[in-house]
């Protein structure tokens, strides 16, 4: 019989810790500290006010990147019934509005930074409402600014587990972002199989990396608050400065990409012992070697090292992996097992399942319905004996204890610092903004992936310009850090441009050493 | 250690930057690229010559040892570093 999951509502998690520490921090923001009690009094009000202004809305923008906003607001959001959909205040306003239109979103959120261009962001969308809590916000004819009533009476309206809990958007590759909605069914499925891994209370102090944008946050807030502790945030710069950070918030739990690991590795940044206070940490997003990992646990001594992974897709994490420091592992740590409900299926290149080294599968519980625009649905279901799988793209290893080995992807999908990007989409954008043939590729480095692109023929191009209007329309995390203009490319046999020839140029152009000329690049 | 109060004028003669050399060399060594004879100025944006945000880190970690300072959690944000002004100003404020 099929797992049927948690019927927990995603905010009940927090109000586990609102009952068990009210009058403690939940949450931390550079020096203010908000209690429990405190938070959910703000979800509340602003939960109130957005309802006045619209009725029960069906999805909700947070508007906000690390500030209050962004998770008082995910709580309020939740309160009023909606699904949650996070944008970042930094990205091209476009595509925010992209984004919006496409989830339908009612209401927005939003912190000083996503203030700044609200009217420009809600404009020809179904936005009716725009919350500002930090502050006054200029908004077009028709559109509300509910002002808050810290007292205002509310309750949540009735939901179900399989009501939508947050809608995350994720670099398509035909040139636009995909919506994947997850249910409350979905994450609270998630989060009741984790929450023992962290065995967290009340005197815990989880750091929190990722941006709300990104659902590995959603392994920092919900743990935390589902066991009373406190959310403290990073801003970008903070999190890279471990040390300094664990020691003046007294973190206990760290969670974050091993890219960003490898980057103070680089540097040698971590003293062994310097993280000494952690006791979980937990990593995700891309592989994870086994030479960052004793790096790692070199410095955060006392601690267990987790090692998670799944796509947005199956909230957040379908798979965990209790490193052990004493192992004689090479490579690459495992990902480990299925998470409890979870069935994983791997398919080798002739299909057929149960192969030691495939193409991976999954189902369960935590694995969505499908992409908010079905036409991303295609080719991303298998229905193998009359059952529905998730084809993930990521090619797996079976290890003879059972244990899962992520390989790679099966289509051209990078990560970059834990970000999916498909240079796919990069490469559209670039041929828009361009007018020119272009060719986008993610070139392998010491820290992850970095991503290049060419234009290709024509005149040379103004790259100052090009590189703007990308900016224009790409989050920073899809923009090449290198943009060259080749006149004559290499065309392959057939007489396509020779992608491969461009790859290898590219890593040649990225070797500093080999090629000291890096002309025509604009960082 | 120096006071991030002085504003020495440099040598090559251009007096129109409010801060010391020590900022002005401290910037400029995190710089990729940057010609030694173009002018730093208080809006040269930090991110488009090669400020990422490993290099802000280091760059906050050298400014406070050499003006003896420490920048409060919420000056250490990628806006601090978005131009050398901005940056100065967080200097010349932290203590």
């Amino acid at each position: 019989m099929a797992h049927p999951g948690s019927t927990r509502l995603l905010d009940d998690w927090f109000r586990d810790g609102l009952r068990r520490n009210p009058g403690g921090p939940a949450l931390r923001v550079f020096d203010r500290v908000l209690t429990y009690a405190e938070v959910d009094r703000s979800a509340t009000a602003w939960a109130a006010a957005i309802t006045s202004a619209v009725g029960r809305p069906t999805a909700v923008g947070v508007v906000a990147s690390k500030t209050p906003e962004a998770y008082i607001g995910f709580l309020a959001a939740l309160y009023a019934g909606a699904a949650v959909v996070p944008l970042h205040p930094e990205n091209p306003v476009r595509r925010n509005r992209s984004v919006l239109l496409a989830a339908g979103c009612q209401a927005v959120i939003v912190d000083p930074a996503g203030a700044a261009r609200t009217a420009e962001l809600v404009t020809g969308t179904a936005v009716a409402a725009v919350l500002a809590p930090s502050g006054p916000v200029d908004v077009p004819a028709g559109v509300a600014a509910p002002a808050v009533d810290a007292d205002a009476a509310f309750t949540p309206p009735d939901r179900s587990a399989d009501d939508l809990a947050y809608v995350l958007f994720t670099s398509g590759s035909t040139g636009r972002p995909k919506g994947v909605p997850i249910t409350h069914r979905n994450i609270s499925t998630f989060l009741e199989v984790s929450l023992p891994r962290y065995d967290a209370g009340t005197d815990d102090r989880f750091g929190q990396v990722h941006e709300t944008t990104f659902d590995l946050a959603l392994c920092d807030l919900f743990p935390a608050w589902a066991s009373g502790a406190c959310v403290c945030v990073l801003s970008s710069l903070q999190a890279l400065d471990p040390v300094r950070w664990v020691r003046e918030y007294g973190l206990t739990v760290w969670h974050s990409t091993p890219s960003l690991v490898r980057a103070l590795q680089l540097r040698d940044a971590l003293r062994p012992g310097s993280l000494a206070g952690l006791r979980h940490t937990g990593f995700s997003g891309e592989p994870l070697s086994v030479d960052t990992a004793r790096y790692w646990r070199r410095a955060a001594s006392g601690g267990v090292i987790d090692n998670l992974y799944g796509p947005t897709e199956a909230s957040v994490a379908v798979t965990a992996h209790r490193w052990d420091p004493d192992g004689d592992e090479v490579g690459d740590v495992p990902v480990g097992r299925a998470n409890d409900g979870t069935s994983l299926l791997v398919v080798d290149g002739a299909g057929n399942a149960g192969a030691e080294v495939g193409g991976l599968l999954v189902r369960g519980p935590q694995v969505f319905a499908g992409y908010l625009d079905p036409a991303d649905d295609a080719g991303r279901f298998a229905t193998r004996d009359g059952v529905r799988w998730y084809r993930t793209g990521d090619r797996v290893r079976v290890r003879p204890d059972g244990a899962l080995v992520h390989l790679g992807r099966e289509d051209d999908q990078v990560k970059v610092n834990g970000y999916r990007v498909e240079p796919g989409e990069v490469e559209v954008a670039l041929r828009e903004v361009a007018g020119v043939d272009a060719v986008a590729l993610a070139v392998p480095g010491g820290t992850g992936h970095v991503l290049v692109a060419y234009l290709l023929g024509g005149d040379e191009p103004d790259h100052l310009a090009v590189a703007r209007a990308l900016a224009d329309r790409l989050p920073a995390y899809m923009l090449p850090r290198h943009l060259w203009w080749w006149p004559e490319p290499p065309l392959s046999a057939h007489g396509k441009v020779d992608r491969t020839g461009l790859l290898a140029e590219a890593g040649r152009r990225l070797a500093p050493a080999v090629h000291p000329d890096r002309e025509g690049s604009r960082s | 250690m120096r006071s991030p109060t002085a504003n020495t004028p440099l040598a090559s003669g251009v007096v129109d930057q409010p801060w010391d050399e020590t900022f002005e060399e401290v910037v400029r060594a995190a710089l990729v690229e940057y010609p030694p004879d173009a002018p730093l100025e208080p809006g040269t944006p930090l991110p488009a010559h090669g400020v990422d945000s490993i290099a802000m880190v280091g760059l906050a970690m050298v400014l406070e040892s050499s003006y003896g300072v420490t920048f409060p959690a919420r000056a250490l944000v990628p806006a601090t570093f978005a131009t050398a002004g901005a940056l100065w100003d967080a200097v010349r404020t932290a203590n």
